[in-house]
């Protein structure tokens, strides 16, 4: 089928294109603030989940319970922190 | 407050006068006596803080005299996030502030059942389903009851609800559907309220307190220190809490929250808050004094002294938008406090 047959790009797709592809992605990201951690080595406080996606700096949809917390960017999935991300 | 020096044997000679009034005699203080102690004990605070031990121990005795050593236990959730069309200057879910909060809407009933089960596995007797709204609209209202329902066969677990401002139409119909406990907090002073949200009033919570307590629901009337308010004032709630006479406060110290007016504060000292713990105790000695939202960052290593300031039930696990300290941590500490595990139901 021509690319001019398959109908306009969503905005989804386009920003899923504009991210590093690859299968390793790392994390570069402030999950404190969003911004690039060349601008901000790390604001997230102890008693905070992330808020911000790691690998893109977007905002991130966070469930938080009595006894656990689960943090979800709209590209990248599920997010699971190591100890030493910030 | 007139700012004062104080010697040591006024505060202790006051206190003993206290213990003779709520321990021994069983009645509750006088508002002047409460503000000779608040005035003294602020100035304890400037002067040296460790003078405040025999206000927390009195408080501690009080807490025992009037409610005995039970804890109560409870987890909470939010149930709906963000998007809240308040301002209340110290919240991370108003969509009037640029919090990196992100809004989601009201959770499936299996989410919130299995954070029900998670609540009761540790052993609480209270679960509290949180919602940021101004007040419940009549999808909300439904939700609310299937919940309570669904929360109460499942877990067998005492459901309380905080959902915003109630109209009395919606006071009845939560208190029919078996809801325990409604929670509308004042959080401060009438006079200090203006500063802190502009888009409801001090007299808008108030009626919705009363019209809960009309209907027969318990009500759970919290205070939010360390927003700016002067110690008068904290007095002023204090006395409006004991004209409202609630079953249960919970304290909470602000922790500042990014994108909100209030982010830019200080936290308040630990040695502060715990004689606002013990003070409302003093004032309030029936009540259930709930450890609320900013003990860990507030207290620190002091959460324990708490428990024996005046401090009878807590908040276990994480809070409605930040981490709270592992359940194990805080059972392990009642565990070494050797305070049991419980339902409270009033005055002993």
């Amino acid at each position: 089928m021509p690319e001019s047959a398959k109908g306009p790009v969503s905005t989804e797709d386009k920003a899923q294109e504009d991210l590093p592809q690859g299968p390793e992605i790392y994390p570069s990201f402030c999950t404190g603030c969003g911004s690039p951690l060349s601008k901000c080595p790390g604001c997230r406080l102890s008693f905070d989940p992330p808020r911000f996606c790691p690998y893109c700096g977007k905002r991130l949809t966070v469930y938080v319970s009595p006894t656990t917390w689960r943090a979800r960017c709209v590209f990248h999935g599920e997010i699971v922190l190591s100890p030493t991300d910030l | 407050m007139t700012p004062a020096t104080s010697s040591p044997k006024e505060l202790s000679l006051l206190l003993e006068q206290a213990r003779e009034t709520l321990v021994c005699q069983h009645t509750p203080l006088a508002s002047e006596e409460l503000a000779e102690i608040a005035r003294l004990a602020q100035a304890a605070l400037l002067e040296d803080p460790a003078r405040i031990g025999e206000l927390l121990t009195l408080a501690h005795e009080a807490r025992l005299a009037w409610c005995g050593d039970t804890v109560e236990v409870e987890g909470i959730l939010s149930a709906k996030t963000g998007g809240c069309p308040e301002d209340c200057h110290f919240c991370s879910q108003s969509s009037r502030h640029r919090s990196p909060v992100k809004a989601t809407p009201m959770l499936d009933p299996d989410a919130v059942l299995e954070a029900a089960r998670e609540t009761a596995k540790l052993g609480a007797t209270e679960f509290c389903i949180v919602l940021a709204v101004r007040g419940p609209n009549e999808r909300i209202m439904t939700k609310l009851i299937e919940l309570t329902n669904l929360v109460r066969q499942d877990t067998g677990l005492n459901v309380a609800i905080s959902a915003g401002i109630l109209t009395r139409e919606q006071s009845m119909e939560l208190a029919r559907a078996g809801v325990h406990r409604y929670n509308h907090n004042l959080e401060t002073a009438r006079s200090f309220f203006p500063h802190i949200c502009t888009t409801h009033t001090y007299d808008d919570r108030l009626l919705t307190c009363q019209l809960v307590k009309e209907a027969g629901m318990q009500l759970c009337c919290g205070v939010l220190l360390g927003m700016g308010e002067t110690a008068d004032q904290r007095l002023e709630l204090l006395e409006d809490l004991r004209a409202l006479q609630p079953e249960e406060v919970p304290v909470n110290f602000l922790n500042p929250r990014p994108g909100t007016p209030l982010a830019s504060r200080s936290l308040m000292s630990s040695t502060e808050a715990l004689a606002w713990v013990a003070l409302f105790r003093l004032g309030l000695p029936g009540v259930i004094l709930r450890y609320a939202g900013g003990r860990e960052v507030t207290l620190g290593e002091l959460q324990a002294l708490g428990m024996r300031s005046g401090v009878n039930a807590l908040i276990v696990g994480n809070y409605l938008t930040t981490l709270g300290r592992s359940p194990q941590e805080d059972l392990a500490m009642l565990e070494e406090l050797s305070m049991p595990v419980g339902a409270l139901t009033g005055v002993l």
